[in-house]
């Protein structure tokens, strides 16, 4: 049992950081799921809701990924990187499937520009303290993408929200795989170097 | 940078491997050229760096979305699920270590990736991850890492959200490894000590039972046998892997076993018919 639940029984769940909780839930004390979904539904369910376009459909899928968050607790204690990274990793495997039974065939209407979106939907933030460096990346990565060339935007637009390969992309827009290639690494390149000037040292 | 083409022919160039990370981070490569990064990245210990510079920008992508306040009556739907659930905590927990909580806290700063937060925690968490490895394969009854994989690629694999199922015969000193994502489909798999003259070839049983051969392996003189192994689901949705000698049969016993424990138990699905033993 996790030092945090034995020795210190006044600690409320909600002053844990993620690892305790994840150390707590690993015990089977299914309330602190509650806590973790009470920091990251919201960005779960923002992420679903741009992925699969769909209230019902994110709703389903935001109840899915904690769950199976619940299930598979025990795969995340590998260093591997935050806890939200991975509940988002899940979130993004499971929103691509449900994308996929949806649509089968590439669009060439999927090819939106992913800035787009970003005024198309209401932000309604209610920054709180731990929300605040997550805010503050995700300014980061719009800026960052907000830097990039249309054609290289929609290329990430539809790889990653989307779950096309290269060379769908490539039949979808009727371009030359090559030139969708070299979009996708300029764009990564970019992106990263950005993010490395933003979010580095 | 360990460039193994000289030996394996078909094997990407870490020059040509480095071309698709960025497309292999944002899963966009076709399944051949992400199967030929697969098989370069578990011995490339550059380029399994290198995709990690990658993973951390594409980890950033989903803070694209608007943010978006969820009903609140999903919670309460959660919660009931999660407590009908019929998951076995003890059954979760793949180790443990004393310091892993502390090496947790040490970046949780939610969103920062990994080689942007605080790099006093990589010494500490590569100890943990090796010790992680060792123990999660002894969780698995493989004793003898003599003939595992190298302590650097399995901390590797496993630092890069591999998890690694080890798996041995009784009987002829046949041991293998297979890492793969959890969530994904594809696992690269490596057994030593096979009878070269004898065909070999995995198979797996998934949640409802059926069984299905999915891959032969290709055993080298030396009786090795390195190859990606492309699954119609989710690892996963497996109950078992195994590795069965051919026998011209649809049925052919498990020579060694992959025991997917990690799984949420299903206590419908008939275990006994489909275990295989080596004494068969």
């Amino acid at each position: 049992m996790s030092k945090a639940s034995t020795q210190q029984p006044h600690v409320s769940l909600a002053d844990l950081s993620d690892p305790e909780l994840v150390n707590v839930l690993i015990d089977g004390n299914a309330r602190a799921m509650e806590v973790l979904y009470d920091r990251y539904s919201r960005v779960v369910f923002s992420f679903a809701l741009r992925m699969v376009g769909d209230q019902s459909r994110a709703e389903d899928l935001l109840q899915e990924v904690f769950l199976r968050a619940w299930r598979q607790i025990g795969r995340y204690q590998d260093g591997r990187g935050t806890f939200v990274t991975w509940i988002l990793s899940i979130t993004h495997n499971m929103a691509i499937d449900d994308v996929r039974k949806h649509q089968r065939r590439p669009k060439k209407a999927d090819a939106i520009d992913p800035m787009e979106y970003l005024g198309t939907v209401q932000d309604g933030s209610k920054p709180v303290d731990e929300q605040a460096v997550m805010n503050q990346t995700r300014m980061s990565i719009i800026e960052a993408m907000g830097c990039l060339p249309a054609n290289q935007r929609t290329v990430i637009e539809l790889a990653y929200f989307k779950g096309y390969s290269q060379r769908e992309i490539a039949e979808t827009l009727e371009e030359p795989l090559g030139t969708i290639k070299t979009r996708a690494r300029l764009a990564m390149a970019r992106l990263r170097d950005q993010l490395e000037q933003e979010l580095g040292d | 940078m360990h460039d193994r083409s000289a030996s394996f022919p078909n094997e990407l160039t870490c020059d040509a491997s480095q071309e698709l990370l960025p497309a292999h981070a944002l899963g966009a490569l076709d399944r051949e050229e992400q199967s030929q990064v697969e098989q370069h990245l578990v011995w490339c210990a550059t380029c399994r760096r290198e995709l990690l510079t990658w993973e951390d920008t594409v980890n950033l992508l989903p803070l694209l979305a608007p943010q978006v306040d969820p009903p609140d009556d999903v919670k309460p739907r959660l919660m009931a699920a999660i407590n009908a659930d019929d998951r076995e905590p003890s059954l979760s927990r793949s180790w443990t270590s004393p310091a892993a909580p502390e090496a947790a806290q040490s970046h949780s700063v939610p969103f920062i990736p990994s080689r942007w937060a605080a790099a006093l925690i990589m010494p500490l968490a590569i100890c943990i991850l090796v010790l992680g490895a060792w123990v999660n394969s002894l969780r698995h009854d493989v004793i003898d890492l003599r003939t595992g994989m190298p302590a650097d690629v399995t901390s590797a694999m496993t630092q890069n959200g591999v998890q690694l199922y080890a798996f041995s015969s009784e009987t002829n000193g046949a041991t293998g490894q297979m890492g793969a994502d959890p969530n994904g489909n594809t696992g690269v798999m490596v057994v030593w000590n096979l009878n070269p003259e004898e065909r070999h070839q995995v198979w797996c049983v998934n949640r409802q039972g059926v069984r299905s051969m999915i891959a032969e392996l290709e055993v080298g003189d030396s009786g090795q046998a390195m190859q990606v192994i492309v699954f119609p689901a989710s690892v996963e949705d497996y109950q078992q892997i195994y590795v069965a000698k051919h026998d011209g049969t649809q049925n052919p016993p498990a020579e060694m076993t992959i025991a997917m424990d990690d799984s949420p138990p299903d206590e419908a699905v008939p275990t006994e018919p489909i275990k295989g033993t080596p004494e068969h």
